[in-house]
């Protein structure tokens, strides 16, 4: 006969379940919910704050996030009903982006559940969403899910928004004066790519390591409180073993000190360590900061240097320049940035000239309509709980007038064409543009040749075949431009396979899985219109519409069916 | 050496330090000085002291955690896993499983109750309500509107 427990043994057995970090797996905290469904004494323990304390907190990183500050409040600081609440919103948080793969309605609406009253405790959640890395394969069967592509998609714009909205939230509270170090400042910037702040720390630390590491090989003492120690010595160590880190002025050619991407850190930080001078005293101070060394920058704006202290008690505070001054001095854009890049680029800077009050009219209505256009065409999730939510409410009378009305006509832009699906892209056969040849695109949508595309007019369509009397399409490059393309100028993979114009070879040596690959790659975006790729036999490769789409125009559906299967266009 | 009687009467002779891995009777020792008088074990029968002393033998020498280095990092022990050996050891019977559990309670072996607990812990895993009253040999004693009322808030949990 199988004995009876004690309570506390009960309590002893449930502390002991498994505690796994992450979201995917709640198994031992179900398990748990189950044991408060037994019996009355079993559930008197089951329901206990402490045993549910770790499962709590392995389950989400942002814990501590504001949002789980009032959760504790609410739950008088009661793990399971915290656990069960936030348990829920992740459930919310999912259908939310369900509907916004299947439907694309009510998206904006969505986009403030998730991204402003959800945000941060949806996080961990909206992560676990990635696929990564990439399916080995994309033939048939062997996917993830019906949806993995747009899935990634729709759940990396929703968390990168998130982050955006913090940094407008931040630069918001910078222009009413918050003090913040100029790390953070910068971070604002870095932002609006969908970097968080943690990132940026995260490396400033690693860098901050590797630097001591190295000044300890070199004798250098960093205890202040010993004889040896020589803040001078340290500090010209510093920059040099920034510089053989790959740290160095730009100054190469125009080009490499206007690329925009030396005003972004995370950049700074990775690929454009050949940086501006601000940038330079952006990361020197960070690292000395963190070797103890109360280093700060000075003389923004105008020539920003680093200042270190050599005597204690003698101090520089950070000035913040405003912003506006930027303006005045005229922006610098780099047009061999990646589209997106730039979109990204700009988007940030225009957010931030537009916050601070003393920004004209004039200009700030040339701000607006160029965030809206980037916004409309990259950041759907952003409309709502950034631009019409917190931003406009933060700018002055006219200028917050005018960001209204275009919000309000961009959603209702929006909301109108979900429903129109003629708007939205059908063809998704990737096909070889012949003159010049270049790389794979994916056809969106049909058109007409418009009156206004002379510029492609003069890349010689008079010269092709059927000149202008035949279909063009808008499509989308590998790079993630798009452009218009004639029907004429372009073949679908199937057929560069059977080609023997020496012309191809180069591409005609890629698989379809290495081409979808860089698709995938390169244009994330497309997860925005298709729920995922598709590789068939012989290189067939196609980007699968969403279900509703293919409800509507069954044509699409059956195109697409003889394509991959006989390889038919 | 240490006698120690179980509640169907048999006797154990065993090394001090084996017997001291309990709690209950290194105090026990403490308190009474050294003499010869064996130490009555009431709520332990032969059979399961047998196993209990087993597991004090191969563990012997090992530092015997104390209850505050255990609960200043509650989520340590959680991660460790159970060793080969102890695996083996307390591959038993239910019944048995939980008759370890209860000495290993009663004579205040943390490291035994431990793994007795993280054994059945991983035995109920996954489980529904049902089967773990049948595991606990527990009854149902909530009121239907109770039940309802759970239901709807475990909801989250099924599926």
């Amino acid at each position: 006969m199988i004995p009876y427990l004690f309570p506390e043994i009960y309590e002893c057995i449930l502390e002991q379940l498994p505690v796994q970090p992450g979201v995917l797996d709640d198994e031992s905290a179900r398990t748990l919910a189950h044991c408060a469904h037994t019996c009355r004494a079993l559930r008197s323990i089951a329901i206990l704050s402490h045993i549910w304390r770790p499962h709590y907190l392995a389950r989400w990183s942002r814990s501590k996030s504001p949002g789980s500050i009032l959760l504790s409040i609410a739950c008088n600081g009661n793990y399971r009903l915290m656990y069960v609440e936030r348990r829920l919103r992740d459930q919310r948080a999912l259908e939310s982006l369900d509907r916004i793969i299947k439907h694309r309605k009510d998206i904006h609406a969505l986009s403030v559940e998730l991204v402003e009253e959800l945000n941060y405790d949806v996080w961990d959640i909206l992560k676990a969403q990635k696929v990564d890395p990439l399916p080995a394969s994309f033939s048939s069967s062997r996917y993830p899910s019906e949806d993995w592509f747009a899935r990634n998609h729709w759940a990396e714009e929703i968390t990168n928004s998130m982050t955006r909205r913090l940094a407008v939230e931040k630069a918001i509270a910078l222009e009413h004066g918050e003090d913040m170090n100029l790390e953070e400042g910068l971070w604002i910037l870095s932002g609006f790519w969908g970097v968080t702040p943690d990132e940026i720390s995260t490396q400033f630390d690693a860098l901050a390591s590797s630097c001591r590491a190295h000044l300890e090989s070199q004798d250098y003492t960093l205890d202040a409180s010993e004889r040896s120690y020589d803040r001078l010595g340290i500090s010209l160590e510093v920059c040099a073993w920034m510089r053989t880190e790959g740290f160095e002025p730009a100054i190469d050619t125009p080009d490499t000190y206007h690329d925009m991407r030396n005003h972004f850190i995370h950049k700074v930080l990775s690929s454009h360590r050949k940086s501006l001078p601000l940038s330079l005293v952006v990361v020197f101070v960070a690292i000395c900061r963190r070797l103890g060394i109360p280093a700060s920058p000075v003389g923004l704006p105008g020539h920003v240097h680093a200042f270190v202290p050599l005597q204690e008690g003698l101090s520089y505070r950070s000035v913040w320049a405003s912003y506006y001054d930027a303006v005045e001095q005229g922006i610098h854009i780099d047009l061999e940035l990646h589209s997106w890049e730039l979109d990204s680029s700009v988007y940030a800077a225009f957010c931030i000239f537009l916050i601070p009050h003393e920004v004209g009219f004039a200009p700030a209505r040339g701000f607006i309509q160029q965030i809206m256009a980037i916004v409309g065409q990259h950041y759907p999730m952003d409309l709502s709980p950034i631009l019409q939510r917190l931003i406009a409410p933060a700018l002055g009378g006219t200028a917050r007038n005018l960001l209204e009305r275009h919000c309000a006509k961009l959603l209702e832009d929006e909301e109108s064409s979900a429903l129109v699906s003629d708007r939205r892209p059908r063809v998704m056969i990737i096909v070889m543009q012949v003159i010049p040849v270049s790389t794979t695109i994916v056809i969106m949508r049909p058109g007409r040749l418009p009156i206004y595309t002379l510029g492609i007019l003069r890349f010689g369509i008079d010269a092709l075949e059927r000149g202008r009397n035949q279909p063009f399409y808008t499509v989308l490059a590998e790079d993630g431009s798009s452009r218009y393309v004639a029907e004429d100028n372009i073949v679908p993979i199937v057929r560069l396979y059977e080609s023997i114009d020496p012309e191809f070879s180069a591409h005609v040596g890629r698989s379809g899985d290495e081409v979808l690959r860089s698709l995938v790659l390169g244009c994330p975006g497309l997860g925005r219109h298709f729920l995922r790729p598709r590789e068939a036999p012989h290189g067939r490769v196609c980007f699968i519409p969403h279900a509703d789409m293919l409800a509507r125009y069954p044509e699409d559906n059956r195109k697409i069916f003889r394509y991959l299967e006989y390889g038919l266009v | 050496m240490v006698t120690l009687t179980t509640s169907d009467n048999e006797s154990f002779v065993v090394d001090k330090d084996v017997a001291e891995r309990s709690v209950l009777i290194k105090n026990m020792l403490e308190d009474v000085g050294e003499n010869d008088h064996p130490i009555p074990l009431p709520n332990v029968s032969a059979s399961v002291l047998k196993k209990v002393l087993e597991y004090c033998e191969h563990h012997r020498g090992e530092p015997i955690p104390t209850a505050d280095a255990d609960s200043s990092d509650d989520t340590r022990k959680r991660t460790t896993d159970i060793g080969e050996w102890d695996q083996r050891f307390i591959s038993v019977d239910q019944e048995m499983l939980f008759e370890i559990i209860l000495a290993a309670n009663y004579l205040d072996i943390k490291s035994l109750l431990d793994v007795g607990c993280k054994t059945v812990a991983n035995m109920i895993k996954g489980k529904t309500p049902e089967e773990i009253r049948k595991l606990f040999n527990i009854v149902n004693d909530f009121t239907p509107e109770e039940e309802a009322q759970i239901k709807k808030e475990n909801e989250w949990a099924e599926g």
